[in-house]
């Protein structure tokens, strides 16, 4: 993502989840970084389209629903945002991990 | 080009092509799998949706319908299909339904009798077991709770996990691996047996010279068999099969997805959504009515989409997340939907019909009232022109009459769009699941289902499929 895009993307998502303490505001997540990923893993026309209502929408753009979960998605996945609320991620795979190596999940990982 | 030469080629290793490819296998026949996604080590998940919905998901989730409401139809792409990132749910078909399919669809051979010891060979096989309430989480025991105070029928769901933990993330890689999915189970059954598992691998046509199928064309690999599997899941089969020459009046329409919905309550109490297995607990007294009550919950990330409003609004209900409870109805719908293929890409048109809007009101309802016996401060509900409900008072949901376009759906379950049936004119494969008039070429996938069930598909899928290979191969089940 280009610097422009990414500053859309950051007062777009602003505009949607509204920031205050307790939490950070969205330049001091990863919710950009994240959002680029999952532009890159989007498919070409949606890739494009998105990219394209972020520079010319902007604010505007928080009425629609499916852009603004988007914009949700991306705020409140970010780790000390997901840990404030009460989620600690590295915790679940821990906990997980050790189960799966005590052998209590029983499938076998990846390729055979 | 790699040319390779099958018995059987099985295109898709979700929950038809995974079972299908394993029982072939073990028949003694040389399957080959051909499979668009990759391998996937659950050690490498993070439980992290938004991460891993852009690794896992088609389309990095983006996938929805055009039509009234737009319905997003998130779809897992992997090794194993959508079972890597289902919730694990599994029912067998309600008899009410096979009886459906018998005097609708000439089904006459699908009865719970002959279907009994394939519904069994599966379960052994994924390791179905009814969730303890010790897993099930603080969301279920808040909706099991409200159940048993107003009497209304309910149970923990039957899953498909081994060493469960209760990580909360089913639908995003189970971090674990306890999920019993088919890239865990039936793909490696398929490899021990001898199958060759081709990853990256999309199809492009099947070729069929004379009314027989003849090889499978991939990116980079051809299969010569006669014998070809179609597996690619409800909404890229008909693509495929079009591709490739079949043409049937019913193929790529008569879908049905199950759409879905959820409400959100706050309580007094920590929920903590993300603790314990999401999907653990249903209710079932709406279920002859085609509406069926489950579990859904989940990480903030998740929550936080399906969470109504925006702005200060949204925050302020995102603060209290871990004291918020999400429950969701599901809704048996009819046969609105179709399937066809644009630019490369499945074009799904779906439209709600004003019936299964009603459903989600009444489903809502009871979900309300439930809420609010288990202790529920204010109810949720993501229906338009529905205000929140407080005070135990669900009349503003009572009263209202939903449109199609006032429901905020998702939907898990497309189906149907080369359903079987006796009738070539209204079906596209036989009760064998061979396409009609073409030998070798069968599907095996949602795609056959020929009406919603009203409960999660996956077993069927895979029941149809371990049945399918069974005749292929002999007709009897092998011993396991």
């Amino acid at each position: 993502m280009r610097a422009r895009e990414r500053r859309a993307f950051e007062a777009f998502t602003t505009a949607v989840v509204a920031p205050a303490p307790p939490l950070p505001p969205v330049e001091q997540t990863d919710a950009a970084r994240a959002f680029a990923a999952t532009l890159a893993a989007s498919p070409r026309l949606h890739r494009a389209g998105l990219r394209a209502l972020l520079l010319l929408g902007g604010a505007r753009l928080a009425a629609v629903k499916p852009l603004r979960a988007l914009a949700q998605l991306h705020y409140y996945g970010d780790d000390a945002v997901m840990r404030r609320l009460g989620y600690d991620a590295d915790e679940v795979v821990a906990r997980a991990a050790a189960a799966a190596h005590r052998g209590e999940g029983v499938a076998a990982g990846g390729r055979p | 080009m790699r040319r390779l030469v099958a018995d059987a080629c099985v295109i898709g290793s979700g929950a038809g092509g995974a079972p299908a490819a394993k029982e072939l296998a073990e028949a003694g026949l040389r399957v080959v799998v051909l499979e668009e996604g990759e391998w996937q080590d659950h050690r490498t998940f993070t439980a992290r949706p938004r991460e891993m919905t852009a690794r896992l998901y088609r389309d990095a989730g983006q996938l929805a319908t055009v039509g009234t409401p737009p319905i997003m139809l998130p779809l897992g792409r992997a090794v194993g299909g959508t079972t890597v990132v289902n919730s694990g749910t599994c029912f067998r078909t309600p008899d009410r339904v096979l009886a459906r399919w018998r005097a609708e669809h000439g089904l006459e051979d699908l009865t719970p009798q002959a279907l009994a010891p394939v519904f069994d060979r599966v379960e052994d096989t994924i390791g179905v077991a009814r969730v303890p309430a010790d897993l099930a989480g603080g969301n279920a025991a808040v909706v099991r709770r409200g159940a048993e105070a107003l009497g209304v029928s309910g149970d923990f769901l039957l899953r498909n996990a081994r060493g469960c933990v209760g990580s909360g993330v089913c639908a995003f890689g189970c971090p674990s691996g306890a999920k019993q999915h088919m890239g865990a189970t039936y793909a490696r059954l398929a490899v021990e047996a001898g199958a060759e598992v081709v990853t990256g691998a999309r199809v492009r046509e099947v070729v069929v010279e004379r009314g027989a199928v003849r090889e499978a064309v991939a990116d980079g690999v051809r299969v010569r068999a006669p014998l070809v599997v179609v597996a690619a899941g409800t909404l890229l089969t008909p693509g495929l099969l079009r591709r490739s020459g079949i043409r049937s009046p019913a193929l790529g329409r008569n879908l049905t997805i199950h759409p879905a919905s959820a409400a959100r309550a706050v309580m007094d109490e920590d929920v903590d959504p993300w603790r314990g297995v999401p999907q653990s607990y249903y209710v079932d007294e709406l279920a002859e009515d085609g509406i069926m009550l489950e579990g859904i919950a989940g990480p903030p990330d998740q929550a936080a989409m399906a969470t109504p409003g925006r702005g200060d609004l949204h925050r302020e209900r995102m603060l209290a997340v871990r004291r918020t409870a999400s429950f969701g109805v599901m809704v048996s719908d009819g046969a609105t939907g179709s399937v066809r293929e644009v630019l490369g890409r499945p074009l799904v048109r779906y439209d709600l019909h004003p019936r299964d809007a009603e459903r989600f009101r009444r489903g809502f309802e009871l979900l309300a009232r439930i809420f609010f016996a288990a202790g529920a401060r204010e109810v949720l509900v993501p229906l338009g022109g529905v205000p929140p409900l407080r005070d135990g008072d669900t009349s503003p949901l009572r009263d209202r009459v939903v449109r199609p376009r006032d429901v905020q759906a998702m939907a898990f379950h497309p189906l149907g769009t080369a359903r079987m049936g006796t009738d070539p004119a209204r079906s596209v494969v036989g009760s064998d699941l061979q396409v009609h008039g073409v030998r070798g070429l069968h599907v095996a996938d949602g795609s056959v289902v020929p009406t919603s069930p009203g409960v999660n598909p996956q077993v069927t899928i895979m029941a149809l499929a371990t049945r399918m290979a069974h005749a292929l191969a002999g007709g009897r089940l092998a011993t396991a």
